[in-house]
């Protein structure tokens, strides 16, 4: 299944891009996703502290991604 | 009743016009914060402050931290205007307002705004330095 990722702040400067698609295995959760991005971008791991909101919600591990689904990958943030 | 006023935008912002919006007739107080540029950051000289944000879920935080405010304090109306793109040294960067009956309500509201703005708001800022430009990381 196809699922557009979002990056935002540093995490745009580690994926070199705003946004990408990814193919990823059906019945793959958030955390799943969290770990195809620790391999594929240098720094996008838990060091980096991010939350992954899907679908403009914020999401936990354990949810269930779908086709057709935006992730966004979200830097803690520095506003203001 | 439509009291939230929230706007992200690549225009200098106005607090001429931000308090004409939460004035109101029941209110005794109004604070306005403008958060501006310095012209320094951790030892660096500041060119300018580039902001982003995930717009979209910008407008549904503030809509809850605006709830939130408005069951704590009980204040009337609650605004935020932040910038987005490149803002240079001195300009406001953002504005954050409220409106109360009386002012230690507006006050810590206001407080509060900005505190949860820092914290959970989705945007982002990058410095440009004379050492060069870096992504801001949280400060309280």
């Amino acid at each position: 299944m196809k699922i557009t990722i979002l990056f935002f702040g540093v995490a745009q400067d580690m994926a070199g891009v705003r946004q990408t698609t990814l193919e990823l295995q059906a019945g793959c959760t958030v955390g799943g996703l969290r770990s195809e991005l620790a391999k594929l971008f240098v720094g996008m791991d838990e060091t980096l502290a991010y939350a992954l909101a899907v679908n403009e919600k914020l999401s936990i591990d354990n949810q269930v991604l779908v086709e057709g689904d935006v992730a966004a990958v979200l830097p803690p943030v520095s506003g203001g | 009743m439509q009291n939230n006023f929230f706007r992200l935008t690549g225009e200098p912002l106005s607090e001429a016009e931000a308090r004409s919006i939460i004035q109101d007739p029941t209110c005794g107080a109004l604070v306005l914060f403008l958060g501006t540029v310095r012209n320094s950051s951790q030892g660096s000289m500041v060119h300018h402050l580039e902001f982003e944000a995930y717009e979209p879920m910008v407008f549904a935080v503030l809509d809850e931290i605006a709830n939130e405010l408005r069951s704590e304090f009980g204040v009337m109306k609650v605004l935020l205007f932040h910038r987005l793109g490149k803002v240079c040294v001195g300009e406001t960067a953002v504005i954050a307002a409220v409106s109360s009956a009386h002012r230690l309500a507006a006050f810590q509201a206001t407080e509060k705004l900005m505190n949860r703005l820092k914290q959970s708001v989705p945007i982002w800022k990058k410095e440009f330095t004379a050492n060069g430009a870096i992504w801001v990381t949280p400060n309280p």
